[in-house]
């Protein structure tokens, strides 16, 4: 199963793990075992008056009030310490995911990208790092509590045993599990419900002016009515056997108790045990079903963290980027030479680009135009080491780029991203993570250039404003803004640009993309747009360039 | 003995619209909490009954005490089962309440209000995760709080009068401590809530920007970052796990010094003075359960605060746009059918909200559109159009011309229903005997929509294929109508150019079709909803010139057929300006 293949990462906190169970089962047994004393406790006065014994008071008066303390002191512990454990093994699960990722290609890396996934990813590692806590320590505390009550009943008489062990795996195992199995494909078709109703709220919501104008939005509202509804059935039934699950509970451990006080009374009839041991065993294995609460629940999830965790492997299972290992000489890099280069999109067969040859010398600038769907971006993405070539290949200096280390690549070219790419931070940090040479001065004459000096003086405590990429500090034009910026920090003897003035008005774009342009050459820009091709050396037609 | 309530008034909308919803629902599960704990205390007594009898008398429990304790035990199973399941449908309630309101809301408030976005989607899907568990879990056990620890201090009082006042004393304690240790724990959360999110996001931004990471050659960094922010997040977040389970340990403190107090002082009464050993099992056995939905509050309490959270940042899609009040206000002709929808209840009134728009339409075409002193603003508050007068003739084409922010699209966005005026009136006027004249907010969204067909300047061709776009709008189209729309739009040409043809799929990435190409799609999708007027925000932008050639000529086809008494189109080029027979100039207001 994969939930036990993420829970293996325990082993690597093995500390933290059974030190969080361990406290959780100490605090189940110090409950158990308070009822069970003042029940003892209890019965023994009760038949010392009744038959006139002499009794030691204090020994178990004491054991009474230990226990309390143990048992709240403990109750707290356990939280402590499976909350801590349960952190510890998100830490692993996070930078274990993490580390495969990174060494993941271009293709895989970009389904991490997907809006929708990004979403889900969040709630499927959400449920995986919640797994040690509602679905291991409950399960694993119940099973030993069951194993020592039974084996304690077990010295008094197997039939203790057996009515204690029949109604605590019925109410644990048998009905728990059975809700589960017959529901896990119910929770499979609400989540899936679950997601098609979001996107047909998201169409809805984009769509709206167009609904309503067709006069269709009602329609529209009332089909998502009916898969509203069969969600809601779902949820139904999944909350009833939850609910069932707690009855039963209840009823066995009635049941249980009911038994016990027969089963140990006979025993005392015959005068094998004493009166303070009948409800010192009744008590004790009715208390037992306490720890069985949270199992249902826990059951009942099951699926659910299952297909989390198959969902987070497999995107972590994809194929590994292939490394060069040859290094560019320790000089400017001059020339990148595309020989014969086709080109599919990552992951998929069918060429964008075929038999592509061309030149690019960083002491030019180009302009890469063409319809949508021609080949741009992953042109880019080839020149820039993300994607291998199909066939053909990029030569850098006269070396060849799949034989190249991306490391050595990466210092000779940078590239902005079509969409605003960075990480949260603040802004002179994200400044120093891509140039850790940066100064203030070099830092502020770009985000001149890019037009976002008042911007950073407006935000409080200005180049160390704290720049959040899904806050609102930032519009999408600047997000762009910021994102072309960091980019051009980066010391490089090429810089690649796709769309640098998509989502800005026309004459910003103007303004930037001509004084970037006189300020510096090796510049290959993406644009399906006029501005700023004037300033460029060379324009380069991909679709017709291609035809010649 | 629960905790305070917080008055309704103050609650958000969509807490108390499912509040009264499901209100009866919680009654009646009241009723069996009430009678599931009187259950459970005459249980308890027969097992003390029958321990005495044993212990005391040495007589095994008679087997009709053990019969009737096993039967309260079913019975109790099915007084929970009968509340499981009507807790089940309060879950059911609740999921179909939020989602239906906050839809209702989106396609109220209207594709301008500032407070429709796309982020809202995934709430759409998500919202009850949050709702849910305040009605079946919090609101639920705060019923079982109030019922069944005063069931259990009744029986108890009656075999042991100390042991309930010391229960008695305790009880408010708990709730005390609870919500002081709560207070300071969310204090602490408030402080570190936004830093703790930063932490645990980085890691997720990280994961989403992978290739930036490449590029950048940041991957070593970023390991050791997300390494570094996970630590910081763990330890932040235990922090203040610290304060917050402090409140459980409070709790546990006072439950456990109640049962093990009655457990010794009963012992030692019922050594010492003769004390019923039966009262003081039956109370032994009553104490843990006394504390039980006190325990449970506790940990379903962090439910309220989620659900109030997730409707307090919906609230704003339930209050209504200002203009359209404003609107009411201002125009006293409109006003008695006008739109009264200042009361946010929705749901159910979509009915009503349709009747106070019930002026019937008179059959047949309007003859002339006035718009007499119209003044309107977008929901942002951004003006639209201001104090324009102008009347629109049937049976020509009128083009709507001036700069751009003149008001060309608020004037197609005001006929076309979305927008109302603020001030002035927009009228039918139709040719008959009595010259009858409708006054627009006095329609009914559904009858309106009727009238009108409308391409915005950026349509939304909805995730499918063209076939389905267009089936959309009449489900019943053949083949050959869904060609002719087509071929009517101007769009046959391009039609022609996609290999797949009318499967072609379309949404999301769009399959490489170009604006222009998108709005000649949503022009056939608007031809095929028959309606006398035809709305036309800028057709022809960013088509190629063959393309707006195309398609001027097919406007002029439609304008000749007649089958669209009425043709707006707001437009820029000459071509298109020069296509009508009337022109409203909007240009210097």
């Amino acid at each position: 199963m994969a939930v036990l293949k993420l829970l293996a990462l325990m082993r690597l906190e093995y500390k933290a793990a059974l030190l969080g169970l361990l406290a959780s089962l100490c605090s189940t047994f110090a409950s158990i075992g308070l009822m069970a004393a003042a029940g003892w406790f209890l019965s023994a006065m009760a038949a010392a008056y009744a038959f006139g014994f002499v009794i030691n008071l204090f020994v178990p008066s004491a054991l009474i009030r230990l226990l309390a303390i143990m048992r709240t002191g403990l109750r707290y512990a356990d939280r402590l310490l499976s909350h801590q454990a349960a952190f510890k093994i998100i830490e692993r699960l996070r930078l274990q995911l993490f580390t495969k990722a990174l060494a993941l290609d271009h293709a895989a890396q970009l389904k991490f990208q997907q809006a929708d996934l990004e979403r889900r990813l969040h709630g499927d590692i959400e449920k995986l790092e919640l797994a040690y806590l509602r679905e291991f320590v409950p399960c694993a505390a119940a099973f030993l509590t069951a194993f020592t009550a039974s084996a304690i009943l077990a010295a008094f008489s197997g039939e203790l045993l057996l009515i204690f062990l029949s109604t605590f795996l019925t109410a644990g195992v048998v009905v728990p599990g059975l809700a589960a199995w017959g529901s896990r494909r119910l929770g499979a078709a609400a989540a899936q419900e679950a997601g098609v109703i979001q996107n047909a709220a998201a169409a809805f919501i984009a769509g709206l002016m167009d609904l309503t104008v067709l006069g269709i939005a009602e329609d529209e509202l009332e089909r998502m009515a009916e898969r509203s509804a069969r969600l809601a059935h779902a949820k139904r039934v999944l909350t009833f056997l939850d609910g069932l699950s707690q009855a039963v509970l209840i009823l066995c451990a009635s049941l249980c108790f009911l038994g016990c006080i027969a089963a140990a009374g006979r025993l005392y009839l015959r005068a094998e045990i004493s009166a303070g041991q009948v409800m010192m065993l009744a008590i004790g294995a009715l208390s037992c079903f306490e720890c069985l609460t949270p199992l249902a629940a826990a059951l009942l999830l099951l699926p659910d963290a299952e297909r989390s965790a198959r969902r987070v492997q497999e995107l972590a299972a994809g194929k590994p980027r292939a490394l060069g290992s040859a290094v560019l000489p320790d000089r400017p890099l001059q020339r990148m030479v595309c020989a014969d280069l086709t080109l599919a999109l990552p992951g998929r067969q069918d060429p964008v680009l075929e038999h592509f040859n061309y030149i690019f010398e960083s002491n030019l600038n180009y302009a890469l135009q063409g319809p949508s769907g021609c080949g741009k971006t992953t042109l880019l993405s080839a020149l820039a080491g993300l994607i291998p070539p199909a066939q053909g290949d990029v030569f850098y200096d006269g070396i060849a780029g799949q034989e190249l280390k991306p490391v050595s690549l990466h210092q000779h070219l940078t590239l902005c991203f079509q969409d605003p790419a960075f990480i949260s931070g603040r802004l002179r940090e994200m400044f120093w993570v891509v140039n850790p040479q940066a100064t203030d001065a070099e830092i502020l004459k770009l985000l001149d250039l890019v037009e976002l000096t008042e911007l950073v003086y407006s935000l409080p405590g200005q180049l160390d404003a704290f720049i959040d990429m899904h806050g609102s500090s930032l519009s999408g034009g600047q997000a762009r803004r910021l994102s072309l910026a960091l980019c051009l920090i980066k010391p490089a003897d090429f810089v690649l640009l796709d769309e640098p003035g998509e989502g800005l008005d026309a004459a910003q774009e103007e303004r930037i993309l001509t004084r970037l342009l006189h300020s510096r050459t090796g510049i290959i820009m993406v644009t399906h747009k006029e501005q700023g091709l004037t300033c460029c050396d060379k324009i380069l037609r991909l679709k017709e360039y291609l035809k010649e | 003995m629960g905790k305070p309530l917080k008055a309704p008034a103050s609650q958000p909308y969509l807490l108390t619209v499912i509040g009264r919803q499901v209100r009866s629902n919680l009654g009646l599960q009241s009723a069996l909490f009430l009678a599931d704990a009187l259950c459970m205390a005459v249980f308890y007594a027969l097992c003390a009954q029958a321990a005495a009898e044993l212990i005391l008398k040495h007589l095994f429990p008679s087997t009709e005490l053990l019969v009737q304790a096993a039967l309260l035990a079913l019975v109790r199973f099915v007084l929970q089962l009968l509340s499981a399941s009507l807790n089940a449908r309060l879950v059911e309630k609740c999921e179909i309440i939020a989602r239906s309101e906050l839809l209702q809301a989106i396609y109220q408030q209207g594709p301008f209000a500032a407070c429709v976005s796309p982020a809202l989607a995934p709430a759409a899907a998500e919202i009850t995760e949050a709702l849910t568990p305040y009605f079946a879990s919090y609101r639920r056990t705060l019923r079982q709080v109030m019922i069944l620890p005063c069931v259990l201090l009744v029986f108890i009082y009656d075999a042991s009068p100390l042991s309930a006042l010391m229960l008695l004393i305790l009880c408010p304690l708990i709730p005390l401590f609870m919500v002081l240790i709560g207070k300071k724990a969310k204090e602490l959360n408030d402080r570190q809530l936004q830093q703790i999110k930063r932490l645990s996001n980085r890691f997720f931004e990280a994961l989403a920007q992978l290739p930036f990471i490449f590029v950048f050659d940041l991957g070593r960094k970023e390991s050791a970052a997300v390494r570094r922010m996970n630590r910081r997040w763990r330890v932040e977040t235990m922090q203040i796990l610290y304060v917050a389970f402090l409140s459980a340990l409070a709790l546990e403190f006072f439950a456990t010094v109640g049962v093990a107090f009655c457990a010794v002082t009963l012992g030692f009464a019922v050594l010492e003075r003769g004390f019923s050993y039966q009262d003081a099992l039956f109370v032994l056995l009553c104490a843990p359960e006394f504390f039980i939905p006190l325990r449970k509050l506790g940990a379903s309490y962090h439910a309220k605060q989620r659900a109030l959270a997730a409707a307090d940042s919906l609230q704003q899609l339930f209050n209504l746009p200002d203009p359209q009040t404003a609107a009411v206000q201002a125009d006293p002709a409109a006003s008695p059918e006008g739109p009264s929808k200042a009361e946010p209840a929705m749901a159910e009134n979509m009915v009503n909200g349709e009747s106070k728009r019930s002026v019937k339409l008179p059959p047949g075409f309007p003859q002339r559109i006035v718009f007499k002193h119209v003044t309107a603003y977008y929901p942002d508050g951004r003006a639209g159009l201001k104090d324009q007068s102008f009347s629109i003739e049937a049976g020509k084409v009128t083009v709507l011309t001036g700069p751009s922010g003149s008001g060309k699209s608020t004037v197609l966005n005001l006929l076309a229903g979305l927008l109302t005026p603020a001030a002035g009136s927009i009228s039918l006027e139709y040719a008959d005997a009595e010259h009858v004249s409708v006054d627009l907010s006095g329609l009914s969204r559904r009858d309106y929509a009727q009238l009108i067909s409308f391409v915005p300047q950026r349509p939304y061709l909805f995730y499918g294929t063209i076939r389905s776009n267009l089936l959309q709008v009449k489900p019943e189209a053949s083949e050959d109508e869904l060609l002719s729309a087509i071929e009517q739009a101007g769009a046959g040409a391009l039609l022609k150019s996609l290999p797949q043809g009318l499967d072609t799929p379309v949404g999301d990435d769009h399959a490489g079709l170009s604006g222009g190409q998108m709005r000649l799609l949503a022009l056939a999708r608007a031809l095929l909803k028959e309606s006398p007027l035809l709305l036309l925000d800028e057709p022809s932008a960013s088509l190629d010139p063959q393309s707006e050639e195309a398609l001027i000529t097919a406007l002029r086809r439609i304008a000749r057929s007649g089958s669209r008494p009425f043709m707006v189109i707001a437009a820029h080029r000459p071509q298109l300006i020069a296509l009508g027979d009337a022109e409203v100039s909007l240009g210097g207001a």
